[in-house]
């Protein structure tokens, strides 16, 4: 997998850029979250913000910055995703679309006080 | 090629125990037990040496305890920075700006000079935590280095001595207890209540006495227990934080150029004789031998009635988009999910994708100490 990335935005208040990844499969439009009015992509799921060190690093320093925050898993299942050859659909979890499940914690099971008292009659404090 | 170790110095909780075989699902006494006072993972180690543990770690012994010990906090900490002055390096101060950075500086100020010898790693939130003191006594007196992204991640080089605030969980109680109206109450009801079948809540009151007895005071107090618990068993987790953030430490530097400040003896000695000195009544009081020294040197009667304990380098984390995608980052190895004593870095996928190379750090699963179920 092949990972692309670009600086997408400079703010120079918090000495932060934000960085846009994609990949050769997933692209900005696969990741689009956000549009405005004229349907230009505002926003990706992909976007990350970075605040970075000062000075501000340059060349290799930056890129590894850069590779450091990139979402590579999220981006390895959208690839999935998009992968016609994967199994992608959850079938096996369609029947547990909209089924409620009722679990206990165990908060609701913790010792009694007078279960308590009585380990604790077993165990006098020590002398 | 570093020779692998036979320690480990560092774990990831939940990907190191990709290391157990896939049916095992048991916890150790001491987790249950450091559980209780709100931390639930990273390394813990039985230094009373009653229990083994899930893995074979570095444990640092205990001191051995004379029938005597006299030394103040405050003359502990101006030896332990003259000691460290001594080394004649260049001296970088992770500072937050909280009440155990901001102590540590002091003590370097009270007795350096010249200022030149310090550098601070700090972030903007260092500031925030304590402006008085840094437009005094930081701003523009001393080589202060502010970068969100590596306040964590610095790596001091042969001739300079990185200087950490570790420990002090340890040494005056973690933070949970501060809180508690009810630290000063009994601890077993307080444990206890962590438990849903009462025959497993006997077995762990029945196999942890050898442990309790080693306690070198009668531990009372949900207080008491804390710190105990902490001080015996999680003291060496806080070796390591520096280590974790990085992966290219080597075992030259990080046991020459990395101090944990409180990490000596004395003030676990101290910690041991002055149980009484660590909290008053108040949240606030908490650490106030320290802060009263702070304002012995500062003047700032805001700071030391009312600053209020908090683990203030977790802030410095949140703020930084590196640190605060930390799962991301152990998942995607970026960052080391174990560290053995030789400081061989290993990640998930070296985990993951050899589990008999690392089955040797495991203690044995049928020792007497294990839960069968999570509790």
């Amino acid at each position: 997998m092949n990972i692309k990335y670009k600086i997408i935005e400079v703010w120079p208040d918090d000495h932060q850029i934000v960085v846009r990844y994609t990949t050769d499969i997933v692209t900005e439009e696969d990741v689009a979250t956000h549009r405005d009015e004229d349907g230009n992509i505002t926003r990706c799921r992909t976007d990350v913000p970075i605040v970075l060190p000062v000075p501000t690093p340059t060349g290799n320093e930056l890129e590894r910055i850069i590779m450091t925050n990139a979402p590579i898993d999220f981006l390895k299942t959208k690839e999935s995703v998009l992968d016609e050859n994967t199994d992608t659909s959850l079938a096996s979890l369609q029947s547990l679309l909209n089924v409620t499940n009722t679990r206990s914690l165990n908060a609701d099971a913790k010792l009694t006080d007078e279960q308590i008292a009585e380990i604790l009659s077993q165990f006098p404090k020590q002398q | 090629m570093i020779a692998p170790g036979d320690s480990i110095i560092y774990h990831h909780t939940n990907i190191a125990n990709k290391i157990l075989p896939g049916s095992v699902k048991k916890a150790n006494i001491i987790e249950v037990m450091m559980a209780t006072t709100g931390v639930y993972t990273g390394q813990v180690s039985d230094r009373t040496n009653t229990f083994l543990g899930r893995y074979k770690t570095v444990k640092s012994p205990i001191p051995t305890i004379p029938t005597l010990f006299t030394k103040t906090f405050d003359e502990i900490s101006l030896a332990r920075a003259q000691q460290i002055i001594d080394l004649d390096k260049e001296i970088v101060v992770a500072y937050s700006g909280g009440i155990d950075s901001t102590f540590i500086l002091v003590q370097f100020l009270k007795l350096l000079n010249n200022t030149n010898r310090i550098k601070l790693i700090m972030n903007k939130n260092s500031i925030i935590e304590n402006p008085n003191f840094y437009d005094r006594f930081i701003k523009d007196k001393i080589n202060a280095v502010i970068s969100n992204n590596f306040h964590a991640r610095y790596i001091p080089t042969s001739d300079q001595v990185l200087i950490t605030g570790e420990q002090i969980p340890q040494l005056f109680g973690q933070s949970l207890s501060v809180f508690m109206s009810n630290r000063n109450d009994d601890w077993r009801p307080f444990v206890l209540k962590n438990f849903t079948d009462p025959a497993k809540a006997k077995w762990f009151m029945e196999t942890i006495q050898p442990w309790l007895n080693k306690a070198p005071f009668e531990i009372n107090s949900i207080y008491d227990w804390i710190w105990w618990v902490s001080f015996s068993i999680r003291w060496d987790n806080s070796r390591c934080r520096t280590l974790k953030y990085n992966s290219s430490y080597d075992k030259n530097i990080f046991e020459n150029n990395v101090f944990n400040f409180f990490r000596t003896d004395d003030y676990q000695l101290w910690s041991i004789f002055n149980h009484d000195k660590k909290i008053k009544s108040t949240p606030e009081s908490f650490k106030y031998i320290m802060k009263d020294n702070i304002f012995e040197f500062d003047g700032n009667t805001e700071y030391r009635d009312h600053k209020l304990t908090r683990w203030s380098n977790a802030e410095a984390l949140d703020l930084d988009p590196v640190l605060s995608e930390m799962h991301l980052l152990y998942k995607n190895d970026r960052l080391p999910a174990l560290i053995d004593n030789n400081i061989n870095y290993y990640y998930k996928s070296d985990i993951l994708n050899n589990t008999s190379q690392f089955t040797k750090f495991l203690n044995p699963t049928d020792n007497g100490e294990w839960f069968d179920s999570d509790q």
